[in-house]
């Protein structure tokens, strides 16, 4: 199908797309990669008065390192996500997430701002920016305010910016030595959006057992969950072969899960249960240069 | 509202009248006339819409034409004299790489561009490519064989 008409505004600057944003406000629809979005159009799903393409300002494209912190610009496409040598060196699951989004085409022009901001509950950067508690740096000609990302997202597909905003950059911390982070993904069909997935930042312990552990599931369409105070009572425990199973079998039992188009509950409940086992395995596994 | 737009497609400057809401798929096709770029689903999925906008794959299904203005595009009528595409047609066609043709133009623009930079061309990475390019007809196994085959002589050059 083919999209409705609108007005096409190409932001100059910074200054320029805030002052369009403060004018049009909820009519003014922000076109970054456009992969969500004209699908959305597409199909009349959506049909904006206004579209404002952010795809020149230089502004939004950037990527840094400092402070205990990778910055990256809204406007950064998935695929410089997934090659640059400071996201791959600082934080090796964000580039990870940025290399199985869709396809190889996708990855060329879908942004990190339009991901985020989507809040589609399966898809790869909102469960990296859960787990990590990225915060997002906001803009508008009233200001700049930073958000934690897990406050931002209120529910699938509802982000709680105001009707004037956008995001500037994201701010993920990086993580300190010794924390492992790891995802497991599920799809029915490669490069579909996935059935579910898990992402886990565990620290072992002198032993090799747990000393923090948070876990971040999403399934079902929910908004995704993030499990750390629950899990508290495997702090201090391990190395043992059952405990992956152990954690990923409490978290399969506190999770909401009900019956969807896609896959009834006792489906999604099982792929959640190995999602979860693989990915902290993986964690727990002692790691070459490292030690024990 | 029709505005003026100028194109760059495969190094030809074309100024046309369009509506901002006007698909580059379906501008290259009607307006410019070049109709080597196919649609299929206008969703991004099947990928038999890819060109190139700055030389790197894109659905044009996904994109307007009015926001290629300073790009450049390509599409697979511009690669007729790129030695990977011809190699990639070459190979396709002595080993039963299509059968009706729709899916094809989208595989050569996507491989063409990818050959240039793949470093290590495993089959199973081009079959991971080869997930966001749809065919209905061959089942894959003599399109990846064609590519392989290619990869071997023609990566990174
Ligand atoms: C075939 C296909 C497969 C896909 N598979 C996956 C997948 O497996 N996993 C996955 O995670 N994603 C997948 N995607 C989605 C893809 O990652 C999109 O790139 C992403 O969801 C949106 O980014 P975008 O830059 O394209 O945003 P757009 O589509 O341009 O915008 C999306 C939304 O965000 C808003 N927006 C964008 N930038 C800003 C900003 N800076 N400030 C405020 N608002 C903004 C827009 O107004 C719009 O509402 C897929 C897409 C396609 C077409
Ligand atoms: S028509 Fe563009 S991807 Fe299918
Ligand atoms: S050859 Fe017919 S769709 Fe691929």
């Amino acid at each position: 199908m083919k999209p409705a008409p609108f007005a096409y505004h190409r932001a100059q600057s910074l200054d320029h797309l805030l002052r369009l944003k403060a004018d049009l406000r909820g009519d003014g629809v922000i076109l970054a990669g456009g992969q969500s979005l004209v699908p959305m159009l597409n199909l009349r799903l959506s049909r904006p008065g206004n579209l404002i393409d952010i795809n020149d300002l230089v502004e939004l494209d950037h990527v840094h390192a400092r402070d205990g912190m990778l910055r990256i610009g809204a406007m950064v496409r998935h695929h410089r996500i997934a090659t640059h040598p400071l996201v791959r060196r600082h934080h090796p699951l964000v580039a990870g997430m940025a290399s199985m989004i869709g396809y190889h085409a996708i990855r060329q022009r879908g942004t990190i701002g339009g991901s985020l901001t989507l809040a589609d509950p399966s898809a790869h950067f909102p469960l990296a920016a859960m787990l990590c508690d990225a915060t997002l740096v906001l803009r508008s000609t009233r200001g700049e305010r930073s958000v934690p990302y897990r406050a931002l997202y209120l529910s699938p597909l509802n982000c709680a910016l105001e009707d004037d905003e956008i995001v500037r950059s994201v701010l993920f911390p990086i993580p300190p030595p010794g924390c492992r982070m790891e995802a497991e993904i599920f799809h029915l069909n490669h490069g579909g959006f996935p059935l579910a997935a898990c992402a886990v930042a565990l620290t072992a312990d002198a032993r090799g057992g747990v000393a923090t552990l948070t876990l971040v599931i999403a399934a079902g369409g929910l908004r995704p969950v993030v499990l750390d105070r629950e899990l508290d009572g495997f702090l201090g425990a391990g190395p043992d072969a059952g405990l992956p199973a152990a954690i990923a079998g409490h978290v399969a039992a506190i999770l909401p899960l009900e019956d969807t188009a896609k896959a009834p509950a006792a489906y999604l409940s099982a792929v959640v249960r190995r999602c979860a086992t693989l990915c902290v395995t993986r964690a727990l596994a002692p790691r070459a240069g490292e030690p024990a | 509202m029709k505005t003026r737009v100028t194109l760059t497609v495969n190094g030809q400057v074309h100024d046309v009248e369009i509506a901002p809401h006007y698909l580059l798929s379906d501008v290259l096709r009607d307006v410019v006339g070049l109709t080597a770029t196919h649609v299929g689903c206008e969703q991004g999925v099947c990928g038999a819409c890819t060109v190139l906008v700055d030389d790197r794959p894109a659905r044009a299904c996904l994109t307007f034409a009015i926001q290629m203005e300073g790009h450049e595009i390509t599409t697979l009528e511009g690669l007729r004299d790129d030695p990977v595409t011809q190699a990639l047609q070459q190979a396709f066609h002595e080993r039963h790489a299509l059968q009706c043709g729709f899916c094809t133009p989208g595989f050569l623009v996507t491989l063409s561009a990818w050959l240039k930079e793949a470093t290590d061309p495993t089959p199973a990475a081009v079959r991971d490519l080869l997930t966001g390019n749809l065919c209905r007809c061959t089942g894959y196994q003599n399109i990846v064989e064609a590519v392989l085959s290619v990869a071997a002589t023609e990566c990174g050059r």
